[in-house]
């Protein structure tokens, strides 16, 4: 799932080790997610959107998931 | 210090530095704070049983010095599960990966020397062979899933 989280990151000047601080996770988490190498849990996706201040939706493009689910008719 | 932009992608060298979070130091103290006692007592047992183990007497105590440098083992595997617990998700998921194609691999290891065993083959060092088999497909497999 594509993200825009080293945008947001990079926005704010801050490093991928300050990142992984803030999330409590490892630097090489903070690279797999914003690679696009790993999709977050819920709970991640959360604390990431509360440290951004942004609605998850606007941190994460579900444009290539092949599991979305389609809209109802 | 910010970003300067170029080319429509950020230049962010120095933002995107490998160097560890304090974090990522703090779980790396605390896994070798756990490891090193263990494998320092390992290395202790090894020496000992070498010395007044006498493995290839006939003393019923063999069995049991055979069987001291299991015990800081122990330790070690103590070790490993609390830094998976420590881990991230992403970080136990990379881990547990590299531990299930570890184990595939030392469970095939065991089948195919023993069924050689079976067969006629005598070799004492099968178990240390699909042992090593194990510790090799974990490591190789751990890093090719951080990739």
């Amino acid at each position: 799932m594509k993200n825009r989280i080293r945008q947001l990151r990079t926005d704010r000047g801050w490093t991928q080790a300050a990142l992984a601080d803030l999330l409590d996770v490892s630097r090489q988490t903070v690279n797999a997610l914003e690679t696009g190498r790993y999709d977050p849990s819920l709970p991640l996706a959360f604390r990431l959107a509360r440290i951004f201040g942004q609605p998850i939706e606007a941190i994460f493009d579900p444009e290539d998931d092949h599991h979305a689910v389609p809209p109802a008719r | 210090m910010r970003a300067a932009a170029g080319h429509g992608r950020v230049m962010t060298s120095n933002l995107d530095t490998a160097v560890p979070s304090r974090g990522d130091r703090a779980r790396a103290f605390a896994y070798f704070r756990d490891l090193a006692p263990a494998m320092a007592a390992y290395v202790v047992a090894i020496v000992a049983v070498v010395m007044w183990g006498h493995l290839d007497g006939d003393s019923p105590w063999r069995f049991a010095w055979a069987l001291l440098p299991v015990l800081p083992v122990l330790g070690v595997v103590r070790a490993v599960v609390r830094g998976l617990r420590r881990s991230d998700e992403y970080a136990q998921l990379v881990q547990l990966r590299g531990l299930a194609v570890g184990f595939a691999v030392a469970m095939i290891a065991y089948v195919v020397l023993g069924m050689l065993m079976v067969a006629g083959l005598s070799t004492p060092a099968a178990p240390w062979m699909a042992f090593g088999a194990g510790m090799v497909a974990w490591a190789a497999a751990t890093a090719v899933a951080a990739r």
